[in-house]
């Protein structure tokens, strides 16, 4: 069976030994890189996400990892974003204060802040939860329709274009895009790699994708 | 559908010289066993998260659980929430590296006022918690550290203003008197959480019956509870191999402790089901 290089975006921070894990369960060949040669022979690159998203943005334009992203997406090989990974993808984030962000895709990255009503400020949504797929891809299949899924965040993408969305969660009562599929580019607002066995499959599914 | 959010069940291993511990109201500390086996259980049981208190950190300016943190990331794909004895950004960078997903840290918040702020604005509030340890003293609640040996003059409110003020993205409340007893939480400090905490709270001490849970839920709102002493004390007197430093009668002894015994995740997540709260089955 061939090997397939993935390509962790390592823009220095975060959890990245976790998601390397996950993928090496299921044999791939996972390299932890900044290094634009090695990202770009690889066959999968991930946008990895712990930290904050204005400190994630210097991080990439400092060592112009914005344009080998760029180039990455180009080639149309699979692309996956996850958490700040996936927020990194859109336009402007308002944590701190207003952040450019790769702006890949139109739309912005909001505080759930006044958006949940059971609280004052309660705004950090964590803990596991379903996500309600509404358009299922080879990544993101029916199977996961049950699949209770790790989140943990403070700030929601909303996409501009509602095309680009496969399944929607909710935080209490409020309903936020959870993932998001646009040609060879794959993005998730939880952790499978940290939502246990079933979790975890989500990334086996990028063998369906290669293959 | 709408789903509010799941309270997490959270096993929480005190960690010392690489051995599992566990105390009454953090002293007498007694060697439980590796805590690899225990993790082993507690993922198979269906744990939402686990906290790794390194306890002797603080004190000793050690740091032992990247080896710990790394070898349970790489089995387990659940999250991690680490710390003890966290003095410096690259500390929590480090640990981060090594698996954890989230760090929590108590002490240093009473030698340098700004680290919360400067931890938030670094890697973000989803992932930094602020660890308050209390005790009533001289009819107060006051927050303690370096594991329990310094009171500071700080009340609970205060701390919990201080989290709020500065970028914690969730409290870690662990009331040291109920610590190990079983008896429990103490539901006057569940109050003044519940009345004082913007930001969700996980709760720690005391917890070892159902209706323990039942009688917090009455009075406040935690987004997680951490249970020590009844999960351990559940799952003791297998054979495995400890380090030779500390406590280890109690373990030679293979005796039972108090009323600790056979609570099980499965069994606290179908009651919250029945108080009618959400947990992850």
């Amino acid at each position: 069976m061939q090997t397939y290089k993935i390509a962790i975006l390592d823009f220095g921070c975060g959890n990245l030994f976790s998601i390397s894990e996950a993928l090496k369960y299921f044999k791939f060949e996972v390299n932890i890189t900044n290094e634009y040669k090695k990202i770009l022979e690889s066959d999968v690159m991930i946008l990895p996400g712990v930290g904050s998203f204005i400190t994630a943005m210097n991080k990439i334009k400092k060592q112009k990892l914005d344009l080998t992203i760029e180039k990455f997406i180009n080639t149309g090989k699979p692309v996956i974003g996850v958490c700040l990974g996936f927020q990194l993808l859109f336009e402007n984030s308002y944590e701190f204060k207003k952040t450019k962000g790769l702006g890949i895709f139109k739309g912005d990255v909001l505080p759930f802040e006044k958006k949940i009503t059971h609280s004052q400020t309660n705004t950090l949504n964590i803990g596991w939860n379903n996500i309600n797929i509404t358009n299922p891809n080879n990544l993101l299949d029916e199977q996961f329709k049950k699949t209770k899924l790790y989140f943990v965040h403070s700030y929601f993408v909303k996409p501009k274009d509602k095309n680009l969305i496969n399944s929607y969660s909710y935080f209490d009562n409020f309903k936020f895009c959870s993932s998001i599929n646009y040609k060879n580019i794959y993005a998730f607002q939880f952790h499978p790699e940290k939502s246990g066995f079933n979790g975890i499959n989500i990334y086996k599914n990028i063998l369906k994708i290669l293959n | 559908m709408i789903s509010h959010n799941n309270i997490r069940i959270i096993p929480k291993l005190e960690i010392k010289n690489l051995n599992l511990v566990k105390g009454v109201q953090f002293e007498g500390l007694r060697v439980l066993g590796n805590p690899k086996y225990f993790i082993n259980k507690y993922f198979n049981d269906g744990a939402d998260e686990i906290i790794y208190h390194d306890i002797i950190a603080s004190l000793y300016k050690k740091k032992m659980l990247e080896n710990i943190v790394s070898d349970t990331a790489k089995k387990f794909f659940i999250p991690l929430s680490v710390g003890g004895g966290v003095q410096t950004l690259k500390q929590i960078e480090d640990l981060l590296k090594n698996g954890a997903d989230r760090i929590f840290f108590n002490s240093i918040n009473f030698l340098n006022k700004n680290f919360l702020y400067d931890a938030y604005k670094e890697f973000g509030s989803s992932t930094i918690i602020l660890s308050i340890e209390v005790m009533k003293l001289e009819n107060k609640f006051l927050c303690f550290y370096n594991y329990g040996r310094d009171v500071s003059s700080y009340s609970l409110e205060h701390q919990l203003k201080f989290a709020n003020d500065n970028g914690a993205g969730e409290v870690l409340i662990t009331s040291i008197e109920d610590d190990g007893v079983g008896n429990g939480f103490n539901e006057k400090i569940a109050e003044i959480v519940q009345l004082n905490c913007k930001i969700p709270f996980i709760l720690s001490g005391g917890f070892s019956k159902l209706e323990h849970f039942k009688k917090i839920f009455d009075v406040c709102s935690p987004s997680g509870i951490a249970i020590s002493s009844a999960f351990h004390y559940s799952n003791l007197n297998q054979k495995h191999e400890v380090t030779s430093d500390g406590n280890l009668e109690f373990l030679k002894k293979e005796k039972k402790f108090l009323s600790f015994n056979n609570l099980t995740i499965q069994d606290i997540k179908k009651f919250l089901i029945k108080c009618g709260k959400n947990a992850n089955i």
